[in-house]
């Protein structure tokens, strides 16, 4: 196995850990349960602790595992990153066993999966890696595909500016997204309310250009797919953009999707397409050399 | 060793914090000092935490760490006073240069004087035996026989559409409740469902529903 040969952290299991993982198992139906439960608790409290000390934002205020009906029916062991509305899944790893196992209602909101392993003595564990969130659903994963924990510092930098669309349905927003009607005052009468549509609307900043408005309209449809149109507008008391803007959707890996470019009296830019829940797209605001990017999870 | 520590103490301190960079190269600090020789160890009850709180002190002052001091010493000192006292506030502390913090004689004798529950995974049985014995209200108990009763019938009326067989309470109790655990591959040979019937089905609709029914079990004040 790979990680016997490279470098791991281990981290120290406070007593607090441990008075956590026996009170949340002693409530448990059986012993097998109460051991899930016991080694989960004891996996969040070690993963929250080398955040801790990384100083990366974490709280269990809202974690499953933290709840006494949650924790009893599913095998749950999250731990909520809030500056990204996102979980990470700390996965007990016993001795002996060389692969992750993922359970399916720890798929949800999840930013990815740190391998935590365990030894007989429950003193101190160490954590084996990352797996980032990915689509395809294997239930157990080998301990080799898991990546290093400079990923994880990777995916949570990228996770900081990925805006999540679902939460708009819930009317959670970033300060930055403002009521459309706020920015662009025409349209204020051409903004039809509809249920299972939100829009909101950023001011885009550049060095010595006007500003941008972006706007994001999403429509939940009965597929369960969400449908997203987005506009870029002048902002103020400007009629036009700026010949040659381009603006281009890109698709999870960078790649450009769809793109439209600004002529010499182009009003606004609409980009039209429909998503599947947790796909991310980013959005690319190009003029010349400069270009800022906006990147969203639905 | 000693060159890579410096090395690395300096990559440390060449980003700003919260960055990526400096965060990383933590990382590889605090693998580098774990191995290194010297640092403190004691059977001290508050030892493990005190351990914890250090690698986040370490963290937090690599900056003010002088370069010209053994790095070991550094660490061990505010160790060594963290074992003694874990709840004051690190204002509270003063590094004393290259004196060591507290006589090791002493925070052995304390930590004997203190009973130290040892924690393995095969006591765990065991533990949890006496401690839920103990505990008359489960709220775990209580939510599977939720599940196991079905009061309001929920579960069983959360079923494949072409069989009622099939429904959310059967699933819930051979995917959560089962020892060990089955897995959906094996519920679908068994019941002779397409697997990919069966994962939407529980992912859909039973997971759902079985999240609406946790909420019921509130935690105690």
């Amino acid at each position: 196995m790979k990680h016997i040969n490279s470098q791991l952290l281990t981290v120290p299991l406070k007593q607090q850990a441990h008075i956590y993982a026996q009170q949340f198992a002693a409530e448990q139906a059986t012993i097998e349960k109460g051991k899930q439960v016991y080694l989960n608790t004891l996996a969040v409290c070690a993963v929250r602790s080398y955040l801790q000390w990384l100083a990366i934002e974490n709280t269990v205020a809202q974690s499953e595992c933290w709840h006494p009906g949650f924790r009893a029916i599913f095998n749950v062991a999250d731990l909520d990153l809030p500056q990204l509305g996102k979980k990470l899944e700390c996965i007990p790893v016993l001795p002996g066993q060389n692969a992750l196992v993922i359970p399916p209602e720890a798929i949800e909101n999840r930013l990815g999966y740190v391998g935590v392993q365990f030894r007989e003595e429950l003193e101190e564990v160490e954590l084996l890696g990352f797996l980032p969130a990915q689509k395809t659903r294997h239930e157990a994963i080998p301990l080799t595909q898991l990546k290093s924990l400079d990923d994880l510092i990777d995916t949570i930098e990228r996770g900081e500016w990925v805006e999540n669309l679902r939460q708009w349905f819930e009317g959670v927003f970033q300060l930055e997204w403002q009521p459309v009607e706020s920015l662009v005052p025409s349209l204020r009468l051409k903004t039809i309310p509809r249920q299972n549509t939100v829009s909101r609307g950023k001011i885009m900043h550049w060095e010595n250009k006007p500003e941008l408005i972006l706007v994001v309209r999403i429509t939940k449809t009965t597929l369960g797919k969400v449908e997203v149109c987005l506009r870029i507008y002048p902002y103020g008391d400007i009629a036009h953009l700026l010949p040659g803007l381009q603006v281009e959707l890109l698709d999870e890996l960078g790649t450009v999707c769809m793109e439209q470019q600004a002529g010499k009296k182009t009003n606004w830019i609409q980009l039209d397409f429909s998503c599947q829940p947790d796909d991310i797209f980013g959005v690319r605001i190009s003029l010349g050399e400069m270009s800022m990017t906006e990147q969203f999870i639905v | 060793m000693e060159e890579e520590l410096r090395r690395l103490i300096a990559e440390v301190r060449a980003y700003p914090s919260s960055s990526p960079q400096r965060r990383k190269a933590l990382n590889k600090l605090l693998m580098l000092t774990q191995k290194l020789r010297g640092i403190y160890r004691s059977t001290h009850p508050n030892y493990l935490d005190a351990l914890d709180r250090t690698f986040e002190w370490v963290c937090k002052n690599i900056d003010v760490f002088n370069l010209e001091r053994s790095y070991v010493v550094w660490f061990n000192g505010y160790l060594k006073w963290r074992i003694r006292d874990l709840y004051i506030s690190d204002n509270e502390y003063i590094p004393s240069l290259d004196q060591p913090v507290a006589n090791e004689d002493e925070l052995r004798t304390l930590g004997e004087t203190i009973a130290h529950p040892k924690f393995s995974l095969s006591g765990i049985d065991l533990l949890l035996k006496t401690e839920q014995e103990e505990q008359r209200q489960r709220q775990g108990k209580a939510v599977w026989e939720y599940i196991k009763q079905d009061p309001a019938g929920k579960l069983t009326q959360c079923h494949l559409q072409k069989d009622p067989q099939c429904h959310c309470q059967l699933l819930a109790q051979e995917i959560l409740l089962h020892d060990p655990p089955k897995k959906i591959a094996q519920i679908a040979r068994e019941l002779n469902i397409k697997n990919q019937t069966l994962y939407s089905h529980w992912n859909r609709h039973c997971i759902p529903l079985l999240r609406e029914i946790a909420l019921i079990f509130e935690p105690k004040p």
